[in-house]
C-alpha cells in the first residue's frame, strides 16, 4: 500500500491557479522527486502535503488515513525547509530537540537521540554550537537532522540543494539518499534541477504551469518523455516540429517543415501535426554517407562546438535551417571543426513522435 | 513571502481575536471620546461660555476654510518637516556609531540617548530657552566669534531646534536597531566589488536601514506635530501652531465646538498620512518574494502603484551609488579631492557626531547644576550652592505620593499595552485581511491627535461615566498612547521576521501558542524591551492629557511639575528632574545587565 | 448577688456604656467627618499658603479632608462646564472674566451671606463678578530698572519710541493680556466697544521681544534685559522685587486694571456646606493677611488689617481699590471669540 496517496489537489492564490487537479501516489520507502521549473507549483503542492496551506479541493492520504485537514503539528510529516529556518536563538542541540520537547520525551531520551541523529548526520559535537557558526552545508545536516529526529513517515524536502555551491551539491544528494535509504523513511523532495531529481529518485513527478505532466522512474521519463515539455525538460533533446503520415511499409514518414523526411518508429495517425524528438546522444557523426536500413542520414554543417571535457556537444546545421544538438563522448571524439560538412546519423527508433 | 501567511487555522477569526483587547481598548478611550467630540463639532458656541447650543450647524467647518487656518496648518506642517529632516540628518550618524559599537561603549551611547527621554519634557525645554537665549551660551559663542546672534527664541527656528532636540533620540533608536542587524560584511562585500567606502554606505547599508528610517520619520513627524509645550515655551507665544490654536480655542475661549471641529479635520487628515506613508513605504523590494511574485497577476491596486514608488526610490538610491563609484574611479581630480574631503570629512564627521551627542544631553547637566543653585530662579550659569531644593521635596509628600501613583500607573500600563499591543502587531504582520492598513493608522492615530484634543474628549467621556480623577481612567488615557507605541515598534521588528522559523516550529508539532512562545518572542524580545521601554517613558511622562483628568488622590507626577511650573520657577522642578535623571540612569544600567543593552537589535 | 440586682446591674451598665458612646458621638459630631473636600487651586507658593492658613483651621474645625487640584484656571474652567452634572470639584479658583461667565451661565452657587459671614465684609468689588472674590490684583506697568531711568507714569509712556522692540505684551486671552488691550485702546481714544484702537496701538509696537504667558518666562526676560516693560500683575513683580530680580511696578495715572481671584463652587456639589465654611476661612484675617504678606496679593476683605509696609505695595483700602479700573468684562467676554481671531491674525507673526 502506499505511503502517501494525493489525490486531485487544486489550489489557486487569487486569480492564479497554482496548482491544477494533481494526483499521484508515493510507495512506502520511495524518494520522489518533484521537478519543474520555476512557478510550476511543485512547492505549493508540498506545503499543501506538508499541512501548512489548505488546498481548495482534493485529499491527502497518508498511511491510509485522510490528512487534508490535519494542521501540520498534526501530520506525521516532517519538513527541511530550503533556507533551513533553524532557531537562530538556540543552540545546536535545541534545534534539533525543539520537536523532541514538544513531545514531552524526557530528557535522557532527548538527549540520546539528538547525539544519534548527529551521528548519522556526521556533525557530533556541534551541540552546543550556535547557528550562526555552521557553514552552509553544516546547516543543511543540521535541518535534516531535526526533521529526521522527529522519526516521521514522510519526509519533505524543499529544494534541499539550491542553497549549496556546485561542489557540495553533488556531495549533498548523494548523501541525502544514502540516509533516505538507510532509514527507509517515504520521502518526496522539490527540485527544479533535472539533472538532481534524475540521479537520486527512485520516481519522478514532472510538473509544469500547475499540472502532474508526467510520472515515473528516471529511465522512463528519460527514455519515453510523453509530451515536448518533458522532453525538452528532461536531458537535452533535439525537438523538431513537423507533420507524419505512414507509407505503405507501415513505417511512419516524418516531414520536416524543410520537405525533408525521415522515417521514424510511430502509432500516431496520419496527418498530425506533432513533434520528433531524439536525444543528442543517439546521433551520430560520420565523416560519409552510409546508407542505412535503421538509421536516419543526412548532411549537416557543424556550426557550433562546446568542448566540455567528458563530452563534446556539436551544434549541426541541415539542409533544412534546422539545427541539431549532437554529443560525442569521451574517447570517440571525431574532431569536427566549425563549418565542416558532416554526416549524422540516428537509429529510426531512437526518435520519439509526440 | 506570502506563503508565510497560509498557515492553516481552524478558525479565520484569528485576527479579529488578537485584535480585539486592543480595539476595545482604544474603543472605551479613544473612539467613543472622538465620536462624542463629532458630535460637538456640528453645535454652536456660545463666545465666551462653556456652555453650547445643541443645534446642528457646519458653521465651525466652514469657518477652517479661512486662508489663515490654513496658514496655521501648514506652518505646522514645515515645523515638522524640519524636525523629522533634522533629526534623520543628525541622528543618522549617531545610531550608525551606536549600531557599529559594542558593549560598555554601546550601553553607554544607548543610556545617553534614552536618559534625556525620561526627563520631563518641560525641563528640558526649559534647559534649552536658556542655551538658546539671546543671553545663552550659544549666542555668547557666536558673540566671541564675531559672528551675529541669531535669534533662536522666541521663534520658529528655535521650535525646530528644541523639537529636534526633544525628540530625535526616537529617530536614534528606530534606526540603530535596524542597523544593528545588517551584516556590515555586506559593506566589505559591496567594496570588493570595487564600490568607494561612501558608495557601499549609500547603496548597501542606508537602503537596509529604510524601515529603521521610516519608523523613526514616523514618530519624530507626528510627536513633532502635535507638539504642545515645546512650541509653547520656544515660540515665545509668538508662532502660532495648530496645536496652540486648539488650546486656545478650546481652553481660553472655551469655544469647543470649533475647537472639535479643528480636532476632527486633523485627525481625518493624520489618519489620511500615516495610512499613505505607511503603504508607500512597505518596501517589498527588500523581501524575498520570489515564488509568489510570478503568480501575481497585473491588474492595477494601490499594491503596485506603491511598489513602483518605491522600486523607482530604489532605483535611485543605487543609480546615485553607481554614479558616485563612477565619478571616483573616472576623474583622478574627484579621487584627490575625495580623499581631501575624506581626511576633512572623517576629522569634521568625527568632532560633529560629538557636537550631536552634546546637543542630546546638553540641557540635562544644565538642569542638575540649577537643581544646586541657591538663588530660587533658574538662571544660568547658577549662582551659590545649596541642596535645599533637594530636602524640600521630602517635606512635599505630594511629591512622593505622585512619584509613587506614576511609578505605579506607567508599570501597570506597560505590562497591558505590550501584551495587548504585541497581539495586535502580530494580527497585522501575520495576517492578510480587508482593512488591515486602515486599522494599522487608526491604531497609530492617538499619537498624531494634539493630546490636547485627546485630553477634551477624554474628560467630557469620562465625566458622564465618572471615571475623572481615578486611577483607572487616566490608565485607560495612557493606554491609548502607548499602546500605538508599542504597536509601532514590535511591527517594525516583526518586518524582517523569517516566517519559515514560525512554519518550521509548526511543522515540528508546535501549537500556535508554542511557537509564539518559544519561537516568535524570543526572537523579537529586543524589540519588545524597547516598546516597554518607549511604553513607560510615554506613560512616566505624559502630561498634557493627564492634566485634564488627573484630580485629588489622583495627580501624576509631570502634571504636579506643570502646575508647579505655571505658578512661579520653583528650583524644586530642577531637584526632582535631577533625581528621574538618576533614576533613569540606574534603571538602564540594570535593564542593560539584564537584557543586555548591547545586543539591542530589532529583526 | 441576688438574681433580681444582677439583672438591674446589667441594665444600669448597659444605660452607662450606651449614654457613652453616645456621648462620644456628640464629641465627634462634626459636619465633615469622613468626607472630602476637593479645592482647585493655582501650585506653587498659593498652595503652600491654602494649606497652611486655610485647609489646616478647616480640617480642624469639620473633620473633613481636603483634596487639592492644581493647575492653571483656565483647565479649571474647562472643567466647570465638562463637569457641569458630576463635578469632581467643591470649590474652584478661577479669574475675573470667568467667574462672571460662569456665573452668568448659572453654573455655580450663588453666594450665601448666611453660610459665609465674611462675604457681608467684602469690597464691592469682590462680589460683583457673583462669587467669593479672595485676592485683588492689578494690572499695571511692570519694568526693568536695569535699563529704564524715568519709571514710566502713563501707559502712554510705552509708545514712546526710544522703548521701541522693548515692550512685550502678555498672551490674549489672559488677565494681563487682556487688560493691555483694553488699556492701550483706552489712551488711544477707544474703549471696550470701540478695540480698534487698541490693535492698531499695539501693531505699533512690534517687534516684540515676546509674547508672554507665564511668570517664569517673564522674570527670566527682565532678568535678561531682553524686556523693559510688560503689563503684569502687581503681586508677581514685588514678589520678583524681593527675589532681587531688576524690576518695579508702576501704576500709571490711567489706572490700573482691577483683577480678581474669586473661589466658586459649581452646582451640583455635594459638599455645598464645607465649602462655604472653607471659603470663610480664605475670606478671613489670618487667610488673607498671609496672602498678602507672602504674595502681595491685596485682600478683599474690607476689615482685615496689614502692616504699613505692606499696605504700599498693594491697592489696599477703599481709596486704591476704587481706584482700579473696572473692565467691561461682559462686552470683554462676548467679544474674546472676535478679538482672539484678530489677535491671531494681526498681532501674532
Amino acid at each position: 500500500m502506499c505511503m502517501v496517496e494525493v489525490q486531485n489537489i487544486k489550489k489557486s492564490f487569487g486569480e492564479v491557479l497554482a496548482v491544477d487537479n494533481a494526483s499521484f501516489k508515493v510507495k512506502r520507502g520511495e524518494l520522489l522527486g518533484l521537478l519543474g521549473p520555476s512557478g510550476c507549483g511543485k512547492t505549493t503542492l508540498l506545503r499543501i502535503i506538508s499541512g501548512l496551506i489548505n488546498p481548495d479541493q482534493g485529499v491527502i492520504f497518508m498511511d491510509g488515513k485522510v490528512v487534508t485537514a490535519l494542521p501540520p503539528e498534526k501530520r506525521p510529516t516532517s519538513l527541511v525547509f530550503q533556507n533551513y529556518a533553524l532557531f537562530p536563538h538556540l543552540s545546536v542541540f535545541e534545534n534539533i530537540a525543539f520537536g523532541l520537547r514538544i513531545k514531552k520525551l524526557p530528557m535522557k531520551e532527548i538527549r540520546k537521540e539528538v547525539q544519534n541523529i548527529l551521528e548519522i548526520v556526521g556533525l557530533l559535537g556541534t551541540e552546543n554550537r550556535s547557528i550562526r557558526q555552521l557553514s552552509g552545508g553544516q546547516q543543511q545536516r543540521i535541518a535534516l537532522a531535526r526533521a529526521l529526529v522527529m522519526k516521521p513517515s514522510v519526509l519533505l524536502l524543499d529544494e534541499p540543494l539550491s542553497n549549496l555551491d556546485a561542489k557540495l551539491r553533488l556531495e549533498t544528494r548523494l548523501y541525502i539518499q544514502k540516509v533516505q535509504k538507510a532509514l527507509g523513511i517515504t520521502s518526496i523532495f522539490v527540485t527544479h534541477d533535472q539533472e538532481e531529481a534524475l540521479s537520486i529518485s527512485d520516481r519522478i513527478v514532472i510538473m509544469n504551469k500547475g499540472k502532474i505532466v508526467q510520472i515515473g522512474t528516471p529511465e522512463g521519463i528519460y527514455s519515453k518523455p510523453n509530451s515536448k515539455f518533458t522532453a525538452y525538460f528532461i536531458g537535452k533533446s533535439n525537438i523538431l516540429s513537423g507533420n507524419i503520415r505512414s507509407d505503405r511499409r507501415g513505417n511512419g514518414l516524418f516531414t520536416l517543415a524543410s520537405g525533408q523526411v525521415l522515417r521514424v518508429k510511430s502509432d500516431i495517425k496520419t496527418g498530425t501535426k506533432c513533434s520528433l524528438v531524439i536525444r543528442p546522444e543517439y546521433i551520430q557523426l560520420l565523416d560519409e554517407a552510409k546508407e542505412s536500413e535503421n538509421n536516419n542520414i543526412f548532411v549537416g554543417w557543424v556550426e557550433h562546438i562546446t568542448y566540455l571535457g567528458e563530452v563534446t556537444y556539436y551544434r549541426i546545421r541541415l539542409e533544412g535551417n534546422e539545427t541539431l544538438l549532437v554529443s560525442e563522448y569521451g574517447c570517440g571524439v571525431s574532431k569536427k571543426l566549425i563549418g565542416e560538412k558532416v554526416f549524422i546519423s540516428w537509429p529510426i527508433s531512437a526518435g520519439l513522435v509526440l | 513571502m506570502i506563503f508565510g501567511k497560509q498557515i492553516i487555522h481552524k478558525s479565520k477569526y484569528i485576527p479579529a481575536i488578537l485584535l480585539s483587547p486592543g480595539l476595545l481598548i482604544l474603543t472605551l478611550g479613544y473612539f467613543i471620546p472622538l465620536i462624542m467630540l463629532f458630535v460637538i463639532s456640528f453645535y454652536k458656541g456660545v463666545p465666551g461660555s462653556g456652555l453650547m447650543v445643541e443645534e446642528f450647524t457646519t458653521g465651525n467647518y466652514l469657518r477652517l476654510f479661512d486662508a489663515y487656518y490654513v496658514e496655521v496648518l501648514l506652518r505646522t506642517f514645515k515645523i515638522a518637516i524640519y524636525t523629522t529632516i533634522l533629526s534623520l540628518l543628525l541622528g543618522y550618524p549617531v545610531a550608525l556609531v551606536i549600531a557599529r559599537s559594542s558593549g560598555k561603549i554601546k550601553s553607554i551611547l544607548l543610556a545617553i540617548v534614552l536618559v534625556p527621554l525620561l526627563t520631563n519634557v518641560v525641563a528640558r525645554t526649559l534647559g534649552l530657552m536658556i542655551i538658546l537665549g539671546r543671553h545663552g551660551p550659544v549666542n555668547q559663542l557666536l558673540d566671541l566669534l564675531g559672528v551675529p546672534k541669531i535669534n533662536f527664541i522666541p521663534g520658529e527656528l528655535g521650535i525646530i531646534v528644541g523639537l529636534t532636540q526633544v525628540f530625535m533620540p526616537y529617530m536614534i533608536l528606530s534606526i540603530s536597531s535596524v542597523l544593528s542587524n545588517i551584516d556590515f560584511s555586506l559593506e566589505g562585500a559591496a567594496r570588493d566589488l570595487g564600490s568607494s567606502k561612501f558608495g557601499a554606505f549609500w547603496k548597501v547599508t542606508f537602503p537596509l536601514s529604510m524601515s529603521g528610517i521610516v519608523a523613526g520619520s514616523l514618530f519624530v513627524f507626528l510627536l513633532s506635530f502635535s507638539s504642545y509645550v515645546t512650541p509653547r515655551l520656544l515660540g515665545g507665544g509668538k508662532v502660532m501652531v495648530i496645536t496652540m490654536l486648539i488650546y486656545q480655542q478650546a481652553m481660553l475661549l472655551l469655544n469647543w465646538p470649533f475647537a472639535a471641529a479643528v480636532a476632527v479635520i486633523l485627525l481625518i487628515l493624520s489618519i489620511v498620512l500615516v495610512t499613505l506613508y505607511t503603504k508607500a513605504t512597505t518596501s517589498n523590494k527588500l523581501i524575498d518574494t520570489t515564488v509568489y511574485g510570478d503568480f501575481q497577476k497585473n491588474h492595477f491596486s494601490f499594491q503596485d502603484f506603491f511598489r513602483k514608488i518605491n522600486d523607482w526610490r530604489y532605483d535611485r538610491i543605487t543609480a546615485t551609488g553607481l554614479a558616485i563609484d563612477v565619478l571616483t574611479q573616472k576623474s583622478a581630480l574627484i579621487r584627490v579631492l575625495a580623499t581631501l574631503g575624506l581626511y576633512f570629512g572623517k576629522f569634521f564627521i568625527k568632532t560633529w557626531k560629538i557636537f550631536i551627542v552634546l546637543f542630546i544631553i546638553v540641557p540635562l547637566p544644565l538642569v542638575i547644576l540649577s537643581s544646586f543653585s541657591a538663588s530660587s530662579m533658574i538662571t544660568f550659569p547658577p549662582t551659590g550652592f545649596s541642596i535645599k531644593w533637594y530636602t524640600g521635596i521630602f517635606e512635599r509628600m505630594e511629591y512622593v505620593r505622585s512619584f509613587l501613583l506614576s511609578l505605579r500607573l506607567s508599570l501597570l500600563c506597560v505590562l497591558i499595552s505590550v501584551s495587548v499591543g504585541t497581539l495586535a502587531s502580530l494580527a497585522l504582520a501575520r495576517y492578510n485581511f480587508r482593512g488591515r492598513e486602515i486599522i494599522r493608522s487608526v491604531f497609530l492615530s492617538p499619537l498624531m491627535l494634539p493630546a490636547v484634543i485627546v485630553g477634551l474628549a477624554l474628560l467630557r467621556f469620562l465625566a458622564s461615566i465618572r471615571w475623572v480623577a481615578t486611577f483607572q481612567g487616566i490608565l485607560l488615557a495612557h493606554l491609548i498612547l502607548t499602546t500605538a507605541y508599542v504597536i509601532r515598534t514590535v511591527s517594525s521588528s516583526l518586518v524582517g521576521f523569517d516566517n519559515s522559523l514560525e512554519e518550521a516550529a509548526r511543522d515540528l508539532g508546535a501549537s500556535a501558542f508554542y511557537t509564539l512562545r518559544k519561537v516568535t518572542l524570543p526572537l523579537i524580545k529586543p524589540g519588545l524591551i524597547v516598546a516597554a521601554i518607549f511604553a513607560f517613558i510615554v506613560s512616566f511622562d505624559e502630561t498634557t492629557v493627564s492634566i485634564f483628568i488627573t484630580g485629588g488622590r489622583t495627580i501624576t507626577l509631570p502634571v504636579r511639575i506643570f502646575s508647579q511650573l505655571e505658578y512661579g520657577l520653583d528650583p524644586t522642578v530642577t531637584a526632582i528632574s535631577s533625581l528621574l535623571i538618576l533614576m533613569a540612569v540606574i534603571a538602564l544600567f540594570i535593564i542593560g545587565e539584564v537584557f543586555g543593552l548591547d545586543k539591542f537589535s530589532i529583526k | 448577688m441576688k438574681s433580681k440586682n444582677k439583672i438591674f446591674l446589667g441594665i444600669f451598665i448597659l444605660m452607662l456604656l450606651s449614654m457613652l458612646m453616645m456621648l462620644n458621638s456628640f464629641a465627634q459630631g462634626k459636619i465633615g467627618e469622613g468626607r472630602t473636600l476637593a479645592v482647585g487651586i493655582w501650585g506653587g507658593p498659593q498652595e503652600i499658603l491654602i494649606r497652611e492658613h486655610v485647609i489646616k483651621p478647616f480640617e480642624a474645625e469639620t473633620g473633613a479632608t481636603v483634596e487639592l487640584v492644581l493647575g492653571g484656571s483656565s483647565g479649571r474652567f474647562a472643567r466647570l462646564y465638562a463637569e457641569k452634572d458630576n463635578p469632581t470639584m467643591d470649590i474652584l479658583y478661577l479669574g475675573l472674566g470667568q467667574t462672571m461667565q460662569a456665573a452668568k451661565d448659572g453654573v455655580i452657587v450663588p453666594p450665601n451671606a448666611a453660610n459665609v459671614p465674611e462675604y457681608d465684609n467684602l469690597y464691592p468689588q469682590a462680589k460683583s463678578p457673583g462669587a467669593y472674590g479672595v485676592a485683588f490684583l492689578a494690572v499695571g506697568i511692570m519694568y526693568n530698572t536695569d535699563e529704564v531711568t524715568t519709571p514710566p507714569t502713563s501707559w502712554k509712556d510705552l509708545w514712546k519710541p526710544e522703548y521701541k522692540g522693548k515692550v512685550a505684551p502678555f498672551v490674549f486671552p489672559g488677565t494681563q493680556g487682556t487688560a493691555f488691550l483694553v488699556m492701550a485702546a483706552k489712551v488711544h481714544g477707544g474703549d471696550e466697544n470701540n478695540i480698534d484702537p487698541g490693535f492698531e496701538a499695539l501693531k505699533e509696537l512690534k517687534p516684540y521681544p515676546a509674547i508672554l504667558s507665564g511668570v517664569d518666562e517673564t522674570n527670566l526676560a527682565f532678568q535678561q534685559g531682553d524686556i523693559w516693560f510688560a503689563p503684569q500683575i502687581h503681586g508677581y513683580v514685588y514678589t520678583f522685587k524681593e527675589q532681587g530680580g531688576p524690576v518695579d511696578f508702576a501704576i500709571p495715572e490711567e489706572g490700573a486694571p482691577l483683577a480678581i481671584n474669586s473661589a466658586v463652587i459649581p452646582i451640583n456639589s455635594k459638599n455645598v456646606d464645607l465649602a462655604e465654611i472653607f471659603i470663610n476661612y480664605h475670606l478671613g484675617q489670618v487667610a488673607q493677611e498671609a496672602f498678602a504678606k507672602d504674595m502681595f496679593y491685596a485682600p478683599t476683605n474690607k476689615t482685615v488689617v496689614l502692616d504699613a509696609d505692606l499696605t504700599s505695595k498693594m491697592p489696599y483700602g477703599p481709596e486704591e481699590v476704587g481706584r482700579l479700573v473696572v473692565l467691561d468684562n461682559e462686552t470683554i467676554s462676548a467679544k474674546s471669540s472676535d478679538w482672539a481671531e484678530r489677535w491671531n491674525r494681526e498681532i501674532l507673526e
